[in-house]
C-alpha cells in the first residue's frame, strides 16, 4: 500500500512526527513501511499491510487509524458536507438476485460538470501514482484510495434502463474503459443495463456508459462482491486492478455506504461550477442488501491477557490500550467486554484482542523467559539413523548431496509441474546422484581421484513415499576405477556401525566409471540406538562462500630437477611468485623421486580467471615466466 | 604449504543445511525440544484447513501450491466447485507445519517438538526462490505457555546460531495458524547495524545483509491459534502453545554468505566443499 505523508497529516488534530518517526512506529506497532521515498514535496511510504489487515487497511483512513493508535494521536472527526440530497431526483432501479453480490448501493447525480481536476487533486493522485482523467474518474479512486471502498460512477444518459448485476452468459463481451475487448468466461458477474455489459463487477468498468467531459448526469454504485467470486474471475481474465485487490480481501460491508457518501459529497464540491444556478445534486440512495452486518463481541479479563502475554497488565493498562485502539468496551467484574469497529472483521476471539493489546503495548516490553528445562522426549528414530549415517559417511570422506524431488518419470506426478520435463515425483536417488558424482569429475585435479557424494532424501517409488540413502563414488578413467570397492567398503562400515547381522539390500546402478547404491532409512532404524550421533566435528560455522568461478580452467604441469637437499617447499614458493594472481589452485605436488643426487619434483598448477575465458598463450607465457624463474637458481633444471 | 596430490582431506562435507538443522537440533535439545517429522506429500486438511488457512485463500493456488494428479483408478474428490479442477486432495506441503498437526493428534501435552523438513513452493525459481528448500518448524503446548517463553526460546535459538551479541526484534505480522503472530528480526551480525547511506566518519555505507536497516528478518513465530490446537484435538482452554517456523536456507545463505540458493541443490563438489 503506497500512502502519503502529507495526506496522513491532514488525519490528524496535531503535528505528526518526521515521516522517519512515522515509519518506525508503524513497523514497531502495525505493519513493516517497506521504503520512505521523497516524491514532489511529499514522502511516500510503501506499507507492507498484513493480509489480514487488507480489508480494512489498504486505505489511508486504515493507516490513519493505526497510526493514531500507534503514536496515542487523536484523529480528527472527518465532517462530510451540507446535504446534497434531492429527493426529488429519480431513485435508481437496481436488480439482482446473485448471492455474490452482497450489497449494492447507488445513486443518482445530475447537473454536474465534469471538467478537469484541480491541481491538490491531480498532484495527490500523481505522487500516489495515479493518472488524473477528470473529476468524476478522479474523484472515485482518491475516495478509494481514502476508504478502501471501491466505488463505481457510470455516464447515466448512456445507460439504458435498470441496473442489473447478473452473471455473463457464454460467448459476452466487455470493452473495458481501457478499450480491450475482453471475452468474459462463463459466470462472471457484471453489472448490466438493459441491453450492455457496463463493468466487470468489482475488477474493470467497461466503456459504454463511461463518464466523459460531456457527461452531465451520473449513477454512483459502492458494492459490496463475494472475494472469492472476484478474486476467481480476475485470475481467469488475468486483470488484477486495485479495486478487485481490495474485493478479494473481504471488505466491511459498513465501508460501502462511507464510501458512497464521502464520493457524493466530493463529486458534488468538484463538479460545483458557480456561476451555474442549477447545483449539482444526489438522488437517494438505493439500497440491495443480501447481507446485514454482525456486531461481535469478545470477552476477556486482564488475567487473561497478561497469561498470554507472559507480561502482567492491570485494567488501567489495558483500557488505556482500547481507548487508544477507539475500541467500545465496558469493565465490568474484571471482565473486559469488547465491541469491535464495524471494519474490523479479523477481531474474533479473545486471542485477536490479546494481539492487538500485546503489539501496542510493545513487543519489546514482553520479558524474555526460558521455559523450565525438561529432558527431551525420543526423537524420531528415522531422524536419528539419518544423523548416525552422515557420521558414519562422512568419516568415509562422502560429501552430502541434497536433490531434486522433481523428475522426468515417476508414479506420482504433480499437476502444475513448474518443469515440463520434471513433472514427476523421483522413484529413486541413485538417477540423478550419478549423474552429479560423475559430472563433478570434471573438477578434479588427478585422475586418481574421485568424487564422493551421498543422499538421504525422499523417493516415491511405487506411489509410496520413503526416506532413501544413496552413496556414489565416480572417476575420470575407466582404467582408474576403484568405485566399487570404496562403496562396498562404505557399507560394511555402515553395517557394523549398525549392528546389523545381514549385509544391507541396496539397489545398484554401476558402469565403467562410477557405482551408486539405496538402500531405504528404515533398513537401519530398527537396529538403532536412540543416542544422536556427534556432527559437531563437521560443522563449519565461520565458513565464507566465495562463488564458484564458471570460466574454463587451464591445468599445467612442471617438472624440475633441484639439488637433493632442496625442500619442497622452496620450489613451491619459487613457482608461486611467478605465477601471479591466476594461479587459482596449487602447486600441487604429485611426484618426488631422488635419482643420481637430484630430487625430481613434479607440480600441477591450476589457471582460472573470475573474469573471462583463458588464452592458451597467455598461460605458455606464465608457465615460460616460471621455467626462467625456477632456472635462475643455481642447479634447477625444468625437465 | 604444500597441497599432495592424494585426498586432501580424509572427511566429507556436511551440507550447509544438514550443518544448520544440526545446530537448531542441538540447541533445542538443550531446552527439551525433540525432533518430530512428517510426510512430504501431505492432505490438504494438514496443509491447509487444520492451520487456519480458509478454502478460498490465495495461498492454496495453483501458482503457490504443487498438487498431485489422482493416481489411475482413484475416484476425483467432490469438492467445492473453485476446486472442481483438484481430483485429488494431495499436495506438496508448503512447510513444516502440518507435523504440529499430526504431532498433537498422536501425542498428549504438554510437549515440546522441532520439525525438521523439506517444503516445496510453485514459484519461479532465482537466485533467492527455490521451489524446494527446508524448514524447522517449533511447536511447544503446554498448560501456562506465554509469549515471553517464546521470546525467550528465540533469543536462545538465535544467540545460539548467531552469537550472543545479536538483539531480537519482534514485530507485529500475521500467520493464520498463530494468534498473536511475529516476525522476528535480529541485529545485523555483519555491519552490527552501523551502517548508514549517508555516513561520512567511515563506516561502511552498504550492507549486503541488512540494507542498511540493522536488522535481518528471520523467522515466523506466534502463538498457536486455539482453531489449530482444535484441530489438533486439543482444548484451547486448557492447552497453550507457541510456534515458529524457520527458513533454513535462509538461515545458511546469512550465515555463509551464499548469494545464490540454487547452489543447494546443484550437486556441485566446488559448491559442497566449501563447508
Amino acid at each position: 500500500m503506497i500512502v502519503s505523508y502529507n495526506w496522513l497529516k491532514e488525519y490528524f488534530v496535531d503535528d505528526l512526527p518526521a515521516p522517519t518517526e512515522v515509519a518506525a512506529a508503524l513497523t514497531k506497532y502495525a505493519f513493516e513501511v517497506e521504503s520512505l521515498t521523497e516524491k514532489d514535496g511529499d514522502t511516500i511510504l510503501d506499507i507492507d499491510v498484513l493480509p489480514n489487515r487488507a480489508h480494512d487497511c489498504l486505505s489511508h483512513d486504515g493507516i490513519a487509524r493505526e497510526l493514531s493508535a500507534s503514536l496515542n494521536l487523536p484523529l480528527k472527526k472527518i465532517e462530510l458536507t451540507e446535504s446534497v440530497e434531492d429527493d426529488t431526483l429519480p431513485t435508481l432501479t437496481v436488480k439482482t438476485t446473485d448471492e455474490a453480490c452482497r450489497l449494492y448501493l447507488g445513486r443518482r447525480t445530475n447537473q454536474v460538470t465534469v471538467k478537469s481536476s484541480p491541481a491538490w487533486l491531480k498532484n495527490r493522485l500523481a505522487v500516489l501514482g495515479q493518472r488524473s482523467i477528470n473529476t468524476v474518474i478522479d474523484a472515485a479512486n482518491l475516495t478509494m484510495l481514502a476508504t478502501g471502498q471501491p466505488l463505481h460512477v457510470f455516464d447515466a444518459d448512456k445507460v439504458s434502463g435498470a441496473i442489473t448485476v447478473r452473471r455473463a452468459k457464454r460467448g459476452e463481451v466487455v470493452v473495458t474503459l481501457d478499450g480491450d475487448e475482453i471475452e468474459l468466461p462463463n459466470e462472471t458477474l457484471v453489472i448490466a443495463d438493459d441491453d450492455d455489459i457496463l463493468a466487470i463487477a468489482g475488477i474493470k468498468g467497461g466503456r459504454k456508459a463511461a463518464v466523459s467531459l460531456e457527461t452531465k448526469n451520473l449513477i454512483l454504485e459502492s458494492a459490496n462482491f463475494a472475494p472469492v467470486v472476484i478474486r476467481r474471475t480476475s485470475q481467469k481474465i488475468n486483470l488484477r486492478t486495485d479495486a478487485s485487490k481490495r474485493f478479494e480481501n473481504d471488505l466491511p460491508l459498513s465501508s460501502a455506504r462511507l464510501g458512497l457518501d464521502r464520493l457524493t459529497a466530493l463529486i458534488i464540491s468538484l463538479t460545483e461550477d458557480k456561476g451555474d444556478a442549477d447545483r449539482p445534486m444526489a438522488g437517494p440512495v438505493v439500497e440491495f442488501s443480501r447481507e446485514s452486518e454482525t456486531i461481535n463481541k469478545i470477552d476477556i479479563s486482564a488475567n487473561l491477557v497478561s497469561d498470554y502475554l507472559g507480561l502482567p497488565l492491570n485494567e488501567d493498562d489495558i483500557s488505556d490500550i482500547l481507548h487508544r485502539l477507539d475500541f467500545a468496551f465496558s469493565l465490568t467484574d474484571g471482565i473486559f467486554t469488547v465491541w469491535p469497529p464495524a471494519e474490523r472483521l479479523d477481531l474474533l476471539l479473545p486471542a485477536d484482542l490479546v494481539e492487538e493489546i500485546g503489539r501496542l503495548h510493545g513487543y519489546e516490553n514482553i520479558p524474555s523467559v526460558l521455559p523450565t528445562r525438561t529432558e527431551p522426549a525420543d526423537d524420531d528414530l528415522m531422524f536419528l539413523a539419518a544423523m548416525k549415517v552422515r557420521a558414519v559417511l562422512l568419516a568415509e570422506n562422502f560429501s552430502e548431496h541434497y536433490g531434486y524431488a522433481f523428475t522426468k518419470k515417476g508414479e506420482l506426478k504433480v499437476k502444475n509441474p513448474l518443469a515440463k520435463n520434471r513433472p514427476a515425483l523421483r522413484l529413486n536417488l541413485t538417477d540423478e546422484l550419478t549423474e552429479k558424482t560423475k559430472r563433478n569429475t570434471e573438477h578434479l585435479l588427478f585422475d586418481s581421484e574421485a568424487v564422493f557424494l551421498f543422499e538421504i532424501g525422499t523417493i516415491w517409488p511405487a506411489g509410496r513415499e520413503e526416506m532413501s540413502v544413496g552413496l556414489s563414488v565416480a572417476y575420470r578413467r575407466p582404467k582408474q576405477n576403484n568405485s566399487r570397492e570404496i562403496i562396498e567398503k562404505a557399507l560394511r562400515v555402515l553395517e557394523k556401525a549398525f549392528n546389523l547381522k545381514d549385509k544391507l539390500s541396496v539397489s545398484e546402478l554401476a558402469d565403467d566409471l562410477s557405482t551408486t547404491v539405496a538402500f531405504p532409512l528404515t533398513a537401519l532404524v530398527t537396529s538403532g540406538d536412540d543416542s544422536p550421533a556427534d556432527l559437531g566435528p563437521y560443522l563449519k560455522p565461520n565458513a565464507r562462500f566465495t562463488p564458484i568461478i564458471n570460466y574454463p580452467r587451464i591445468i599445467r604441469d612442471v617438472a624440475i630437477f633441484v639439488p637433493a637437499e632442496i625442500v619442497p617447499d622452496k620450489v613451491a614458493a619459487a613457482i608461486l611468485e611467478p605465477a601471479g594472481p591466476l594461479l587459482v589452485h596449487g602447486p600441487v605436488l604429485f611426484d618426488d623421486f631422488t635419482k643420481d643426487g637430484r630430487r625430481s619434483l613434479a607440480w600441477r598448477l591450476v589457471f582460472q580467471s573470475t573474469e573471462r575465458t583463458l588464452a592458451d598463450e597467455e598461460v605458455n607465457d606464465i608457465m615460460t615466466k616460471v621455467t626462467n624463474h625456477l632456472e635462475k637458481n643455481n642447479g634447477w633444471q625444468v625437465r | 604449504m604444500i597441497d599432495k596430490a592424494e585426498q586432501p582431506s580424509k572427511l566429507g562435507h556436511l551440507h550447509p543445511n544438514s550443518q544448520i538443522i544440526y545446530e537448531v537440533y542441538d540447541l533445542m535439545r538443550q531446552l527439551g525440544f525433540s525432533v518430530a517429522l512428517g510426510p512430504e506429500v501431505e492432505t490438504e486438511f494438514y496443509n491447509f484447513d487444520a492451520l487456519n488457512i480458509p478454502p478460498d485463500h490465495p495461498a492454496r493456488d495453483m501458482q503457490d501450491t504443487f498438487w498431485l494428479k489422482a493416481p489411475p483408478g482413484l475416484p476425483g474428490r467432490a469438492g467445492p466447485s473453485d476446486q472442481a479442477d483438484r481430483p485429488d486432495d494431495r499436495l506438496l506441503r508448503t512447510h513444516t507445519s502440518p507435523v504440529q498437526i499430526r504431532y498433537m493428534q498422536e501425542h498428549q501435552p504438554p510437549f515440546r517438538i522441532i520439525a525438521p523438513g523439506r517444503v516445496f513452493r510453485n514459484e519461479a525459481t532465482d537466485a533467492t526462490h527455490e521451489a524446494q528448500f527446508h524448514q524447522v518448524e517449533g511447536l511447544m503446548v503446554d498448560r501456562d505457555v506465554s509469549l515471553s517463553h517464546l521470546k525467550g526460546t528465540l533469543e536462545f535459538l538465535l544467540k545460539g546460531l548467531f552469537g550472543d551479541d545479536v538483539r531480537l526484534r519482534l514485530r507485529p505480522s500475521f500467520f493464520s495458524f498463530v494468534e498473536p503472530g511475529l516476525e522476528v528480526d535480529i541485529s545485523c551480525f555483519r555491519c552490527g547495524g552501523r551502517a548508514r547511506p549517508d555516513d561520512s566518519v567511515g563506516r561502511a555505507r552498504h550492507c549486503i545483509l541488512c540494507k542498511q536497516t540493522g536488522w535481518i528478518e528471520v523467522l515466523g513465530a506466534g502463538l498457536v491459534h486455539p482453531n489449530v490446537l482444535s484441530a489438533g484435538g486439543l482444548d484451547p482452554n486448557e492447552w497453550r502453545g507457541f510456534a515458529f517456523g524457520v527458513g533454513v536456507d535462509r538461515l545458511s545463505m546469512l550465515r555463509y554468505g551464499v548469494d545464490d540458493v540454487r547452489l543447494f541443490y546443484a550437486g556441485d563438489i566446488r559448491f559442497i566443499n566449501q563447508f
